[in-house]
């Protein structure tokens, strides 16, 4: 049991924070990837040959927190790095490795997730994106939502059927497609806060059969994996923590009698976001690559999740909004719907016998 | 950053579990490990192996005295391994921060038991045709108490694993035992409800629901409790004028 970084992490976050108090003033976010990226951080748990240093998820995601406490945008880095990447790096062929992951952990091509559809959310079976043999290769026919950062990156992760299952799980493949391409179209959606997300339109999309990730027809199963670290809720949590921060300095803002009130409060809030961190962090040390405790993952995003709406709820009900507080607000209620609403993970945690074994 | 328990943590988690399967309904837990030498090996142990000898205690014999007896224990033989105690500047509860998370630790435990039980019935019991698990009203109500109760555990952990390295954080042991006593109650009352009628009757039941109230007696309400640790908090917080 250890509730600190333990010594290597500590120095991993350290370098983070070298590369980016070198980096000039106002450098754009996507700079300031490669910048890590040439330092080897941006991916440290690939093998060396693919840009990383060989360590551990856990070391990661040390490195990870650091940059996004650097108000980094880890929702790009989240899903290129640990889902992109990761299923590349778990499922993918040697050649699909050494192409991609390189670029990836370099901090030059990001990469989005094409899985959810207008009928198909929660419900990731459920979806009609189709891919039909075509000269050794598929063609891609469907249309994706809520993906995010779509605009920024070069390549996206597509979940399509490529035949009619045995069952509905059956039947559905991964692909690799390159958002270059012309029969590719994006609009964005309006989103309450921040950047769009995107409805992409795939019109018969080919790719080669390079382009074809893990096992033809059984990429469902897949699933947990490749979104398994979205799911842990490290995204949650970076809000969670700066959320916490930008209401602690509005509490101590307060009159004396208001902050005595509401210490027990702040403290309560406290203590559920380190929990969480806690979580996370734990549930990172125990997976490897291809093998995470998908309970455990539960326990974590869910408790990330709630503990950025908590504080965010407190502050929006209890502090005079401040830009950073509103927006807050605005975007907490996307914690328990994106990477899989809350409910899923409720289920998982109430069907694993006995109840609580993932988390003692 | 881990939850893992070492070795001889895991070890002591099995004699303590070996210990306390010989007891009897009415026994005391406290007086089993005793005879078994479990609390022996334990007064060498930290503050960390205390808590998981204490949430043993209360998942398995719910019996209050236990807690007052593990104080009576430690209180005997002082200079052990365990850190010194640190007697609450703001006495929300007349115990100090080593006891507060005793009874935190027991509060897991107990409210751990309560929503294995919970689980099993619902597992068990068939209405209207499915299983009372299958319906969300009851799984989604066990799993939010897990997860209470799982970010109680880590209160407690944290805050007796600091006291062992002699850094304790001043507000930690009132909020582990805020939250550790908030969430047995919420298990025990998502004990009862699991159990319908059967919940307000089966003696075993309505035992652990007390027991989680009995809590609140011995270490003050959740409220009064993350007052308690918003005020050592307070004073303590470099940003505070
Ligand atoms: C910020 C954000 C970013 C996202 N980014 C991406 C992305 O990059 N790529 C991508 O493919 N998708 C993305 N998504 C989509 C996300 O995966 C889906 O929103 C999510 O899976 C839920 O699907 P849905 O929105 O269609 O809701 P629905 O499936 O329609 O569900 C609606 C509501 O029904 C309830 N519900 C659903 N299932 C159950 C159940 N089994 N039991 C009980 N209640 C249930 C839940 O309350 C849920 O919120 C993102 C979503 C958000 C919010």
């Amino acid at each position: 049991m250890r509730p600190e970084l333990d010594a290597a992490q500590a120095r991993l976050a350290d370098e983070v924070d070298r590369v980016l108090d070198a980096a000039p003033p106002g450098t754009d976010p996507l700079a300031l990837f490669a910048r890590l990226g040439a330092e080897r951080l941006l991916a440290v748990h690939y093998p060396a040959a693919f840009g990383g240093r060989g360590l551990s998820l856990a070391h990661h995601v040390a490195a990870a927190e650091r940059m996004g406490a650097r108000g980094l945008p880890d929702v790009i880095h989240i899903v290129t790095v640990q889902a992109v990447g990761g299923a590349l790096l778990a499922f993918g062929s040697a050649e699909q490795q050494a192409r991609w992951l390189p670029k990836i952990a370099a901090g030059r091509l990001f990469g989005s997730l094409l899985l959810s559809e207008p009928g198909a959310g929660s419900d990731s079976a459920a979806i009609r994106a189709t891919a039909t043999p075509d000269s050794g290769g598929w063609r891609i026919t469907g249309v994706k939502t809520w993906s995010v950062s779509t605009d920024r990156s070069g390549i996206a992760l597509c979940s399509a059927r490529t035949r009619a299952g045995r069952s509905r799980y059956d039947g559905i493949s991964l692909f690799l497609l390159d958002l270059t391409d012309p029969a590719i179209q994006m609009t964005p959606v309006p989103r309450a806060l921040g950047d769009p997300y995107f409805e992409v339109t795939i019109d018969g999309a080919y790719v080669g059969p390079d382009a074809l990730v893990g096992p033809l027809h059984r990429g469902w199963s897949l699933l947990p994996s490749t979104i398994g670290f979205e799911r842990a809720g490290f995204e949650c949590l970076s809000r969670a923590t700066s959320w916490m921060r930008a209401t602690e300095t509005e509490f101590h803002r307060l009159p004396r009698a208001a902050r005595a009130a509401a210490a027990g409060d702040l403290v309560r809030l406290r203590a559920q976001v380190a929990g969480a961190r806690a979580l996370a962090f734990h549930a990172m040390h125990t997976a490897d690559v291809l093998d995470v405790d998908e309970v455990l993952i539960a326990y974590s995003k869910l408790a990330c999740a709630r503990a950025g709406q908590a504080v965010a709820r407190w502050a929006g009900e209890e502090l005079a909004p401040t830009p950073e507080l509103s927006a807050a607000v605005d975007e907490a209620p996307e914690l328990t719907i994106s990477g899989g609403p809350q409910e899923l993970q409720l289920d998982l945690i109430a069907t694993d016998f006995p109840i609580g074994r993932a988390v003692r | 950053m881990n939850l893992d328990l070492d070795d001889d943590q895991r070890n002591l988690l099995g004699a303590v579990r070996t210990a306390l399967l010989a007891v009897s309904p009415a026994g005391s837990g406290w007086a089993v490990l005793r005879q078994a030498g479990v609390t022996a090996t334990l007064a060498d142990g930290g503050l960390v192996e205390w808590c998981l000898a204490l949430e043993e205690l209360g998942a398995s014999c719910h019996d209050i005295t236990t807690v007052r007896a593990a104080f009576a224990f430690l209180d005997a033989h002082p200079g052990e391994k365990l850190p010194d105690v640190v007697p609450s500047a703001q006495p929300a509860t007349p115990t100090t921060d080593r006891d507060l998370l005793l009874c935190a630790a027991y509060g897991v435990g107990l409210g751990r038991e309560c929503l294995e039980v919970a689980q099993d019935r619902a597992a068990d019991r068939v209405i209207t045709g499915r299983r009372q698990i299958e319906y969300q009203g009851t799984s989604h109500r066990l799993a939010e108490s897990a997860l209470d109760l799982a970010l109680a555990r880590i209160a407690v952990w944290h805050a007796a694993w600091y006291e062992d390295r002699g850094r304790p954080a001043g507000h930690a042991a009132p909020a582990a035992a805020a939250a550790s006593v908030a969430a047995a109650l919420t298990c025990a009352h998502t004990l009862v409800q699991a159990f319908g009628a059967a919940g307000t009757s089966d003696p075993d039941v309505v035992r652990r629901y007390r027991g989680a109230y009995a809590l609140t007696e011995l270490c003050g309400s959740p409220r009064s409790l993350w007052q308690a640790a918003g005020e050592r908090w307070l004073a303590a917080a470099p940003a505070s004028t």
